[in-house]
């Protein structure tokens, strides 16, 4: 594995509120589809 | 910031391991590129068909494997990994940022895609032969019995691939927003930077909406469900709206990074900078906005209520307001400055040009009755060409001739380069502008036959794609000889360019701003 950007505190806690945001609109988007098919 | 050291490993592990974003950006334009070729062989062999009336080399079901596979592979294989190796190149960049924000997940989003890749090409010696039923993948088309193993193979693929693009939107996104060098305000970030970001944000919202459409494609077909099965209560028409709600989305998904691209470039090579960049701003945010308000408009046939039609015209003739905004402004910079005419210029010019041309088609395509002629025609083909290809390709070659000085250290043989953007250009316009006529005229898509009265624009079409397929071997020899060698280029490589890019080194060292940068 090549060598990693040392990243501070307060970027990686951002970035993973970032991540868990992003991750949760993803699993929306997936459950919308279906739910589309039970009106 | 600082890294711990500056070497790497050489060789398979390097590429196997790698977690930097110039090495994974170098991985995805490869992979793209060889996609490019792949889904490009793949056009010669429907325009070979098409040259002339009658079954010439392949059976109709093989035809329609090919416009079927052909699409699955540019769209999927070659442009939208294409643009993310530019977001991996080019992103941390020109942010000021020393990678991306996820490297590790960023290998693993490369990395899904050969396999993925590959599972959609073994569709095609699967039993009953790969996807035949269009990009599209409506039921009963994509259900069984009508098809077979290689419908499986799609759906699996689709998933992994949308993995890939989900994890990677979500990478672009973590980056942009806490990446960003000190002082590089939103509003002070470059235009290629933000059509990414809300790019990223089109793929979060549009891609997990396609898989579980196919999942539940998936279900129909093996485990008994009748999501899109009339007989047992489903609907059809239902899939065609939830793949469209994505599918609408998808085209600004391949088109909005080139639309930064040229708005990059334009300031660069007029030597002014970018005309209303706050107005850019907002339009390309309105344009991805109202890209998930139209979807219907692409099945106007199939018999919605009227209050749905006139919905589905009038938003999407809105969207020519926001582009027009785009084209405006791209012109605007243009106007007084001092140009010059270097090959990532032409290619940007022809780009707004000739996708110009496939918007004003889009908006005789959005007025509902006219759509009813039009439906299923080469006037589609034309139009979605006009787009994608002088859209996001020529967007793509112009990003290529533009950073590459920046990613190699060499400069591109100007010559060849322009020979290469005129080959493209004429032969694009050769193969496609005919289509719009066979398509006016009646001619329906995705068909190996047709009738006499199409002969002469169908052969120049064909002559036009044999060309056009010819001048990517001379790209790829560009490619290569760029790589290896060429006069050295500057740090700043282009007088007119700014932006961070080009304050470091050409070639880009391995890590860049290590520590951070101040933006002023």
């Amino acid at each position: 594995m090549t060598t990693e950007p040392v990243k501070t505190p307060e970027q990686k806690r951002a970035i993973m509120i970032t991540v868990v945001i992003l991750a949760i609109i993803a699993v929306i988007g997936f459950i919308s589809a279906f739910l589309k098919q039970w009106k | 910031m600082a890294t711990a050291h500056h070497d790497h490993p050489t060789g398979l592990s390097r590429w196997l391991f790698t977690t930097n974003h110039k090495d994974i950006g170098t991985l995805y334009l490869w992979f793209a590129f060889i996609m490019f070729l792949v889904g490009g062989s793949m056009a010669m062999v429907i325009r070979a068909e098409l040259f002339q009336p009658g079954l010439q080399f392949i059976e109709p079901d093989f035809f329609n494997q090919m416009t079927t596979m052909h699409a699955l592979v540019m769209v999927f294989g070659a442009v939208m990994p294409a643009f993310v190796g530019l977001a991996n190149w080019q992103i941390p960049l020109m942010i000021g940022a020393p990678d991306m924000a996820l490297p590790r997940m960023n290998n693993w989003s490369f990395w899904l895609l050969p396999p993925a890749a590959t599972l959609l090409m073994l569709s095609l010696v699967a039993p009953g032969g790969g996807p035949a039923g269009g990009w599209t993948m409506y039921p009963p088309l994509s259900s069984t019995p009508y098809a077979g193993m290689g419908m499986d193979f799609t759906i699996l693929t689709v998933h992994m691939l949308g993995i890939s693009s989900i994890l990677g939107s979500i990478n672009v996104i973590a980056t942009i927003l806490n990446m960003r060098a000190p002082g590089m305000t939103l509003m002070k970030m470059p235009m290629f930077v933000w059509t990414w970001l809300i790019t990223a944000f089109l793929l979060l919202a549009s891609i997990p909406v396609f898989a579980g459409a196919v999942t539940m494609l998936l279900t129909d077909r093996h485990f008994g469900t009748s999501f899109f099965d009339a007989a047992g209560g489903g609907d059809p028409v239902m899939f065609q709206h939830i793949f469209w709600f994505f599918g609408h989305p998808e085209v600004y998904i391949l088109v909005l990074p080139a639309f930064g691209v040229f708005s990059e470039i334009i300031p660069t090579f007029a030597r002014k900078p970018l005309f209303g960049y706050t107005s850019m701003v907002f339009a390309t945010a309105t344009i991805a906005f109202l890209s998930f308000i139209v979807w219907a408009h692409h099945m106007y046939t199939v018999g919605m209520p009227m209050a749905g039609e006139l919905f589905f015209m009038y938003a999407t003739m809105l969207i020519a307001v926001p582009t027009g905004v785009k084209v405006f402004n791209w012109l605007a910079t243009m106007w007084r400055g001092a140009m010059t005419f270097e090959t990532p210029m032409l290619y940007a010019l022809a780009g707004v040009l000739l996708f110009t041309v496939g918007g004003v088609t889009g908006l005789m395509m959005s007025i509902t009755p006219v759509d009813f002629q039009y439906h299923d025609t080469y006037f589609i083909v034309a139009h979605f060409h006009y787009t994608i290809f002088a859209g996001s390709i020529l967007g793509l070659m112009a990003a290529y001739y533009y950073w590459v000085p920046k990613w190699t250290g060499h400069m591109y043989n100007e010559t060849l380069g322009k020979l290469h953007f005129w080959l493209t250009i004429i032969a694009f316009n050769l193969t496609f502008f005919p289509q719009h006529f066979l398509g006016l005229a009646g001619m329906p898509r995705r068909i190996p036959d047709y009738g006499l009265q199409f002969v002469e624009f169908n052969q120049m079409s064909s002559i036009g794609a044999f060309i056009l397929g010819a001048a990517q071997i001379l790209w790829l020899y560009i490619i290569v000889t760029t790589i290896k060698g060429g006069k050295k280029a500057t740090d700043k490589v282009w007088e007119g360019s700014n932006g961070l890019e080009w304050s470091v080194p050409s070639p880009a060292p391995y890590h860049t701003f290590e520590t951070a940068p101040t933006v002023k």
